[in-house]
């Protein structure tokens, strides 16, 4: 089994809108001019955060999601440079939907429903295979950082902001754990690193990012212990159809998963059967198939729904230029020298 | 508190065309819309005082001084080129062209030659004592811009013509050539070292432009007068500061700046004046930075509202906003 970026994987692809290129200098150019550049200025930054850090300290302006990205692309969440900090599964998703033939980039297109069932063993076990693959190589993106979320200690509360990363199937633990009740639930719930880095520029994000879903899930403080996802979403409808393929999978998953999840919360090994495992599972479908994935299909419309409001306006695209004059033929002084207030009527000489 | 601009007392009715201060004292003289040529004496305290003004038969476009600041040219659309005499108040034409005076240029220290850029195609040569040029020469477009600094004379004309004259040979174009900004040109000011000029166009666009083959490579060009919303206004007006060599743009969008060539950077942004700035000059020793502000039809004749301001500022240049500076580590 390919190593990723490894043969079949070689050309750069960009994370935001699945496009891949001839190698990583024009990766980042156009990561750059695409999904970097400042909306009010036009300037070029290097990741998503620093584009809304300039947004914020130099315009003033909030900018919550990255521009031109594909839908479920757009959280500035991960700071990503090229191939560098994307999150591992999405890594894998992109690679098997090479190995697959098929385009990765359509995979957002449409919501074709039935994929997520027409997976064969085969597929799944290949899934499995890179999964392992990746597990045991993190080559590019390592995955020790989400240890560290892990390995915190449950009521310390220090990581709260990045629970809400977190997706909703973590909610299961939650339930379980009644030590995180007081996480907010996800914010962006979609594409979630489910033992991936969680984004090395985490702490680069503007504070103001992680207000709205406080607000916008209502209080998720008192609801959130008994039923995590208020809003709905969809927990419960993946526990039912999971676990069993979770189940499957147990044997193989628990090597596999980052130890941390298995060693530090323990818990849940037991009763979920290897959560870590189910989710990475999880994660080969929903990055096979985001739009058959029902919780994340729910949340999508959701909580895009946050960052649009608070965006005023940044979405008109203005890439042509406007001369406000713009006869290259004929000066203005000419157009105005012929109007009548202005002609010069030839005295007779 | 940025100290506010003074306002020119008495300002001309109707657009304001051109701008220029005397080499000798700080008189003004500005050319309008109105058909008027004013001419005001700027006293130390920022005050202005109405000293003459004369006529043309139609809109005057350009004027400048004596370098004894003894007369005021100035041209217009009436196709004739005029002298005033500030010490006997009399006005005399001196030029005369088969279409409007766009430019007109005393050529060197003689006090008697001078160049007139029309858009009848021609640029003419005069000597103010005879009512024929000394030469006339033909130019490839209308004549929309011209400066001069002894030896060199640049003429900007439409279709982003440009043509280079050696004022030591100035009836053969030392160099023609095209502009190397791609949209029509607003304006050329020499550099004054004369090595080469700074040339504006309506695409909020300036270039250096240097005239010597071995400097071709010092060329560059530059991005300004653009707003948020891509927005992209014409650079109306180019001035060179006497003397540090800095140089100030200004543009439709109502705002001018001091920039560094040689160091390509910004002086130093000045906010919209709220409303065109159609030109621009410094005085003699750079401390007074006058600009006009009126509507330069930059939108068409939809916009040349009544109410458009027609008021000439001056801007007490600070030290700091001109220096040159040190080049930025990028």
């Amino acid at each position: 089994m390919g190593k990723k970026k490894s043969k079949k994987q070689s050309r750069p692809w960009c994370w935001y809108c699945e496009k891949d290129f001839d190698d990583d200098k024009v990766l980042v150019t156009h990561q750059r001019a695409k999904h970097f550049k400042c909306d009010v200025c036009g300037k070029k930054l290097t990741t998503a955060g620093g584009m809304a850090v300039h947004a914020m300290q130099v315009h003033k302006v909030e900018i919550t999601k990255v521009p031109n990205a594909l839908q479920g692309r757009e959280t500035l969440e991960y700071e990503i440079f090229g191939m560098e900090g994307i999150p591992h599964e999405d890594l894998l998703a992109h690679e098997q939907a090479l190995s697959s033939g098929e385009n990765p980039a359509k995979r957002f297109k449409a919501g074709s429903t039935s994929e997520y069932s027409a997976l064969t063993p085969e597929q799944i076990q290949k899934q499995i295979a890179a999964h392992k693959a990746g597990g045991a190589q993190p080559a590019a993106t390592p995955p020790p950082p989400a240890a560290g979320y892990f390995q915190h200690p449950p009521g310390a509360g220090a990581p709260p902001p990045m629970a809400s990363a977190y997706p909703p199937q973590y909610s299961q633990y939650y339930q379980q754990q009644p030590q995180y009740p007081p996480r907010p639930p996800p914010p962006m719930g979609f594409r979630p690193p489910p033992y991936g880095a969680p984004p090395p520029g985490f702490g680069g994000l503007p504070p103001h990012q992680w207000t709205p879903p406080a607000g916008a899930y209502g209080s998720p403080a008192p609801g959130y212990p008994p039923t995590p996802n208020s809003a709905g979403m969809a927990v419960s409808p993946v526990s039912p159809v999971r676990p069993p393929v979770a189940a499957g999978y147990d044997a193989s998953s628990p090597p596999i998963a980052p130890p941390t999840s298995a060693a530090a919360v323990p818990p849940y090994a037991a009763p979920y059967g290897s959560p870590a495992g189910y989710d990475s599972i999880a994660a080969a479908f929903h990055g096979q198939n985001p739009a058959a994935y029902d919780p994340h299909a729910q949340q999508v419309p959701a909580v895009p729904a946050v960052p649009q409001s608070l965006a005023p306006g940044s979405k008109q695209k203005p890439t042509k230029i406007q001369l406000i004059y713009n006869d290259s033929e004929i000066s203005p002084e000419e157009y105005r020298a012929s109007l009548d207030k202005y002609r010069f009527e030839q005295t007779v000489q | 508190m940025e100290q506010k601009d003074f306002e020119v007392s008495s300002p001309p009715t109707d657009g304001i065309s051109g701008l220029e201060f005397s080499p000798q004292a700080d008189f003004l003289s500005v050319s309008s819309w109105d058909n008027q040529v004013r001419i005001y004496e700027v006293q130390p305290t920022g005050m202005t005082v109405p000293k003459a003004a004369y006529s043309h038969e139609g809109p005057v476009l350009c004027t400048t001084w004596s370098k004894d600041g003894t007369k005021v040219l100035s041209g217009g659309a009436d196709k004739a080129g005029r002298m005033y005499d500030l010490a006997t108040g009399q006005t005399t034409q001196i030029a005369e062209h088969a279409d409007t005076i766009r430019c007109i240029k005393f050529l060197d220290q003689s006090q008697q030659i001078v160049a007139t850029g029309s858009w009848d195609k021609t640029v003419k040569y005069w000597d103010m004592r005879q009512p024929q040029p000394i030469s006339t020469v033909q130019l490839p477009e209308r004549c929309y811009s011209m400066d001069v600094t002894f030896p060199l004379m640049v003429v900007a004309t439409a279709d982003r013509h440009i043509q280079v004259y050696d004022l030591n040979n100035p009836t053969v174009p030392f160099k023609t050539t095209q502009s190397p900004l791609k949209w029509q040109t607003r304006c050329v000011t020499c550099f004054p070292n004369a090595k080469g000029y700074a040339i504006g166009s309506i695409e909020g666009r300036v270039g250096m432009q240097y005239v010597e083959d071995k400097e071709q490579g010092k060329n560059f060009s530059f991005k300004c007068h653009r707003d948020n919303s891509n927005n992209v206004f014409a650079v109306n007006a180019i001035s060179f500061h006497p003397i540090h060599g800095t140089f100030s743009t200004a543009g439709s969008d109502g705002t001018f700046s001091f920039w560094d060539k040689d160091s390509k950077q910004r002086l130093k942004p000045f906010p919209s004046v709220n409303g065109q700035i159609p030109c621009t000059a410094f005085n003699r020793n750079g401390t007074i930075f006058a600009y006009g502000v009126s509507y330069d039809w930059s939108k068409g004749y939809k916009f040349a509202l009544p109410n458009n301001p027609n008021k000439i500022f001056l801007h007490a240049v600070k030290e700091e906003d001109v220096k040159p500076r040190a080049a930025k580590k990028r």
